[in-house]
């Protein structure tokens, strides 16, 4: 999560709800922000001294902390629920991949496929405001580089611990572990090739 | 230089005023305080009631209502309309009989002192005891206080807050118990036992239940 933004979301979200609470009489007066600010109405009381009433001071710090608190959970199960679906978006490019491989695919594809759907979720990431950048991403990189890096074993941070994730879980939902590991192995193995050639000039 | 001294004082009233909130200068019962969760009922209700009263004198009357909001108490609970418990092992009923006559004799009082003052031009006076007898009035209609329900020693912040949900807004005749009308009522009521126009009644409330006695045409009668 974009920890500045998420902050200055909150506060203005924050802003907008306390103009509504207290502008709008029907919102002051309803039973469900009553209910919703509960936790507030007892921490004024605690502010105020253990008193039937609460202090104007103190209700409106408990206000403001609870607002606040309400909101950062809201946008970050937002963001959580964001980076799934991003993710799952992503996915697409395995199953395009999934095609190719009945076709009698090399590990180049399996690099590219896997590079494209890290890079195609990394790219929705970074348009977003509340998401922050993979910096380990490069998204100028070639797909394929990138994703022989990842592979092996490489950057596993954001999307592609995700992507990789589900890679690893298809292979063995389809293929069963022991021949997932050997592949994920061999993968590997050609991982490094192919980023050595490819530093060196020469395709695999 | 001048403009220095004069923020300073401006800082140190502002620090004075946010401890004194902050300490409890507001509220109880009906709540006194106006802020995003509750509103300053007593002073609304004043106002509204009261509309044809000079602004100066309706302050006088309001600025009473968070005064007699200091008194915190469970044994100061008359002049909220509660019973209070101030000690394990006191009877509920027995109590609310007690507290009951209390806050009787705290209106009657309260209510002679104004109409002397007032008789005695003592304007100030006569509205600042006007004001207490208006805040244990108004008290009584409270959701969270009609029938001098129980402030005791042992509440905690739980029972605390309950109280101050329970009569956190300004009340509407939406239910059958009809707040709005009772606590203006209420106020109305006794501004008119203070100019006269009404006599100063044997009771206020019911002697066991606690629960207020207004004639009928006080609801809504402003």
């Amino acid at each position: 999560m974009h920890k500045r933004n998420t902050a200055l979301i909150a506060l203005l979200l924050a802003g907008l709800v306390t103009v509504g609470v207290t502008m709008w009489s029907s919102a002051h007066r309803s039973e469900m922000v009553g209910i919703f600010y509960f936790p507030a109405i007892l921490l004024s009381v605690i502010l105020s001294g253990r008193t039937r009433g609460i202090g104007a001071v103190a209700e409106w710090s408990a206000f403001l902390i609870y607002t606040l608190i309400y909101l950062v959970a809201f946008l970050i199960i937002y963001a959580v629920l964001l980076e799934w679906f991003l993710l799952r978006k992503g996915f697409a490019h395995l199953n395009q991949y999934d095609t190719e491989r009945t076709e009698g695919s090399t590990s180049k594809s399996a690099f590219e496929s896997l590079g494209r759907a890290i890079l195609d979720v990394e790219g929705r990431r970074r348009s977003h405001w509340l998401l922050d950048n993979t910096r380990s991403i490069d998204l100028s990189e070639p797909a394929d580089l990138l994703g022989a890096r990842v592979l092996q074993g490489r950057k596993l941070e954001g999307p592609a611990k995700g992507v990789m994730n589900e890679v690893k879980s298809r292979l063995i939902k389809e293929r069963g572990k022991v021949v997932a590991d050997a592949l994920l192995a061999k993968w590997k193995a050609d991982a490094t090739a192919h980023i050595q050639q490819r530093a060196a000039g020469t395709e695999l | 230089m001048w403009s220095i001294v004069v923020i300073r004082k401006a800082q140190i009233r502002l620090m004075l005023a946010l401890a004194f909130v902050l300490h409890g200068g507001t509220s109880n019962a009906w709540t006194s305080a106006s802020g995003p969760l509750s509103d300053a009922i007593h002073q609304e209700a004043i106002d509204k009631v009261l509309a044809s009263m000079s602004a100066s004198d309706r302050k006088t009357l309001k600025d009473q209502q968070e005064l007699v909001d200091k008194d915190q108490e469970p044994s100061q609970s008359a002049e909220h309309a509660m019973t209070g418990i101030t000690e394990a092992g006191q009877n509920e009923a027995t109590q609310r009989i007690y507290y009951i006559a209390l806050s009787e004799d705290l209106i009657h009082e309260a209510l002679r002192s104004a109409i002397a003052a007032k008789r005695l031009n003592k304007n100030k006076e006569a509205l600042t005891a006007l004001g207490k007898a208006i805040h244990a009035l108004q008290d009584a209609t409270s959701p969270a206080h009609c029938g001098f329900q129980v402030w005791s020693y042992s509440f905690g912040i739980w029972e605390m807050a309950r109280h101050v949900l329970s009569e956190r807004v300004y009340p509407d005749d939406s239910t059958t118990k009809r707040y709005e009308s009772h606590l203006e009522g209420a106020v109305q009521y006794a501004y008119d036992i203070y100019k006269e126009n009404q006599p100063l009644p044997g009771h206020f409330f019911d002697s066991i239940h606690g629960q207020l006695i207004l004639p009928d045409s006080y609801l809504h009668a402003y």
